[in-house]
């Protein structure tokens, strides 16, 4: 069954200029999120996953391009109000994304409050709706009711992210974007809260905008996969045919890091034209120093390289 | 709770609180405490210097605190000197009657803390027209104790809002508003409150009077909490549980409101209490000068302008005794500022 497309980003620019230096912090990205499935945005550190995250989450004005939200443009102010209550986010670090001065019962409830219908309530919400409403969205976490009197200072890192987790689901989201969720938790943690996440992928069946610079992880948990590299698309396509049979030069990189395999690195130079990971690629040809086109090599698995034909 | 325990714990902190407190304590009932009312005037005693207390006259076997009664004569500079009747004895009576006044505006009561009956007592001297300077002291402290905190709470509030909103959008409004914070910032504070106040009309009721004072030092005031608020904000808003709030839909005003101003508001707090003194100093100056509470009303200030020549301070240096109360109470705001801003912001303690 072909699932539709819940988002569609296209030709996305954001540029960001420091005392008149402008650094393209993403430049023209296309991608697209299947409803209902994970997929995964790889790329290593400063490679513009968060900024489109939050480009997407309307934090910053794109340059150029459009970003289709169920076929609405949510660029537009008055789309974005709309698309606020559909598209939530979860962050890297769990002890900045919760305010230290709010217990983790005000945390969730003031989630409730702004769009109280979609959590099941009337209009208006009250404490003790809420309260009942808090309870359940912990318990959907795994979390006991009594981490609600507290602030997050006397919680775990594990045990925020899963209150990031519940607030970020607590409105019934049909698209959440989890920016890193697990790179500041220890490994135990990490794959428990992968676990409760793909478990409460299923069971919502919300769609999961997975970002990470792990491949092994997007392994586990993603349907469909993305490769960045310094504002570009490197690479898309099924999970298993990136995973197992990378193409792009920079992708196999990744795969080698996540095996830790990686030997050695070449000095990374920003390139003004052509492919961007010109200066670290060891097969690179002549050809290079020109934009690459998009190619299908695959059936669904497509890459932007010279070194493949269709 | 928990601050208040640390500013006793430490020594200054917990003198600087008790003067404070003993000193609004005094003038919220200063009607009880006064002997007289502030604009009683008795040309007989006009410069009348402290009186003494006595405890013991042996001849009348008169035991406990007096006083004498007091005659004057004028000497050859046309001056008077006071001097003892040794003859009237008025014994210095507590919870007396005297003068009507209306307990914390509530009921009509006549009782005060203390008083001599027939006689005059002026604990801390008197003034041209033979008022009672310590009576003074506590109406003055009325206006000039509460208008610091008026004034500090109002510019607070301003400083919140404004330095809030610019340093959360940052952009044209943070340039705009910063622009005229400094602009306020730039004029030297004194020169700006005189001008201010020159621009109004100079016969002003005492209470049009007051609330002006405090509109012209919030006005000078608030452009420096803004600022710091402003820096604050600007780092706060960059936290991902301001994201958050925003992704989960909050509007812009309540993110400021509830998570980026409440982690501004300790030390908003310091920076008030610290600020509080130059209010206080605002007024005294301006009434000093005239521009500020008109007589007969008191306040610390004008009653210092008593004391504005050479003469006056020479001859009857007892005029100077307001002065020892807006220092004291500006030390004291000081002390608590410092006290607190360790407790709240230790990192700062080098500063």
């Amino acid at each position: 069954m072909e699932n539709s497309k819940i988002l569609t980003v296209e030709n996305l620019a954001v540029h960001f200029s420091h005392k008149g230096k402008p650094t393209k912090a993403l430049d023209g990205v296309d991608i697209f999120l299947k409803k209902g499935l994970v997929t995964s945005l790889a790329g290593e550190s400063g490679c513009g996953k968060t900024t489109l995250a939050k480009t997407i989450l309307g934090f910053y004005k794109p340059q150029q391009g459009k970003i289709y939200f169920n076929g609405k443009d949510i660029i537009l102010p008055r789309n974005q109000k709309e698309a606020r209550r559909d598209i939530q986010i979860v962050f890297q670090n769990p002890f900045a994304s919760l305010d230290p001065r709010c217990t983790i019962f005000y945390s969730l409830y003031e989630a409730l409050t702004v769009f109280p219908s979609k959590a099941g309530a009337n209009k208006k919400i009250n404490k003790l709706q809420g309260r009942e409403l808090v309870k359940k969205a912990l318990a959907e976490v795994e979390l006991e009711d009594d981490v609600m009197e507290r602030i997050p200072q006397q919680l775990s890192g594990g045990q925020i992210q899963r209150v990031c987790i519940a607030r970020s689901l607590i409105n019934r989201p049909s698209l959440v974007i989890l920016d890193e969720p697990t790179s500041s938790l220890d490994v135990t943690t990490a794959s428990k809260i992968m676990k409760l996440l793909s478990e409460l992928q299923k069971e919502l069946e919300v769609t999961f905008l997975f970002i990470s610079h792990n491949l092994k992880l997007l392994k586990k948990i993603s349907d469909y996969c993305f490769i960045m590299y310094r504002g570009k698309i490197m690479e898309y396509g099924p999970r298993d045919s990136i995973y197992n049979n990378p193409l792009h030069p920079y992708t196999k990189l990744l795969k080698e890091a996540s095996q830790q395999k990686l030997k050695y690195l070449k000095e990374d130079v920003v390139s003004l034209s052509g492919c961007p990971f010109l200066s670290r690629c060891s097969f690179k040809k002549p050809e290079c120093s020109q934009e690459s086109v998009r190619k299908e090599v695959e059936p669904g698995h497509f890459v932007y390289c010279h070194l493949f034909k269709e | 709770m928990d601050i208040l325990k640390q500013i006793i714990s430490n020594k200054p902190g917990r003198i600087a609180l008790f003067v404070l407190l003993l000193l609004y304590f005094a003038v919220i009932f200063a009607p009880f405490f006064a002997p007289y009312p502030y604009d009683g005037d008795d040309v007989m005693y006009s410069y009348a210097p402290p009186t003494k207390i006595h405890l013991v006259n042996l001849e009348k076997k008169q035991f406990g605190p007096f006083i004498y009664g007091q005659t004057y004569e004028i000497n050859e500079y046309y001056q008077r000197i006071y001097q003892e009747d040794k003859t009237i004895i008025y014994p210095i009576k507590v919870f007396t009657k005297g003068f009507k006044y209306k307990f914390l505006g509530l009921w009509e009561t006549d009782r005060h803390l203390f008083g001599v009956g027939e006689g005059k007592i002026y604990l801390l001297g008197a003034d041209l027209k033979g008022r009672d300077i310590f009576t003074r002291i506590l109406y003055g402290g009325r206006i000039s104790l509460s208008i610091g905190l008026i004034g500090a709470a109002i510019s607070l509030f301003i400083g919140l809002i404004v330095g809030g909103l610019s340093g959360y959008f940052g952009g044209r409004i943070d340039n705009f508003t910063m622009r005229i914070c400094e602009m306020i910032m730039m004029i030297p504070s004194f020169y700006l409150m005189l001008a201010l106040r020159a621009s109004f009309p100079p016969n002003l009721t005492s209470t049009q009077v007051y609330l002006l004072i405090i509109v012209i030092l919030s006005f000078i005031g608030w452009a420096s909490t803004a600022r710091i608020i402003r820096g604050m904000a600007i780092s706060l808003r960059e936290n991902e549980y301001v994201y958050a709030a925003k992704a989960i839909g909050l509007s812009h005003f309540k993110i400021i409101i509830r998570h980026i101003l409440p982690h501004t508001l300790s030390y908003a707090l310091v920076a008030v209490v610290l600020r509080i003194p130059a209010y206080i100093l605002g007024e005294a100056g301006l009434s000093l000068i005239g521009l500020g509470i008109q007589e007969p009303e008191a306040s610390w200030g004008n009653l210092l302008s008593a004391a504005m020549g050479i003469v006056n301070i020479r001859l009857f240096p007892w005029i100077l005794i307001p002065g020892l109360f807006i220092v004291v109470t500006v030390v004291c705001f000081n002390v608590l500022g410092d006290t607190l801003r360790d407790i709240l912001d230790p990192k700062r303690r080098v500063l």
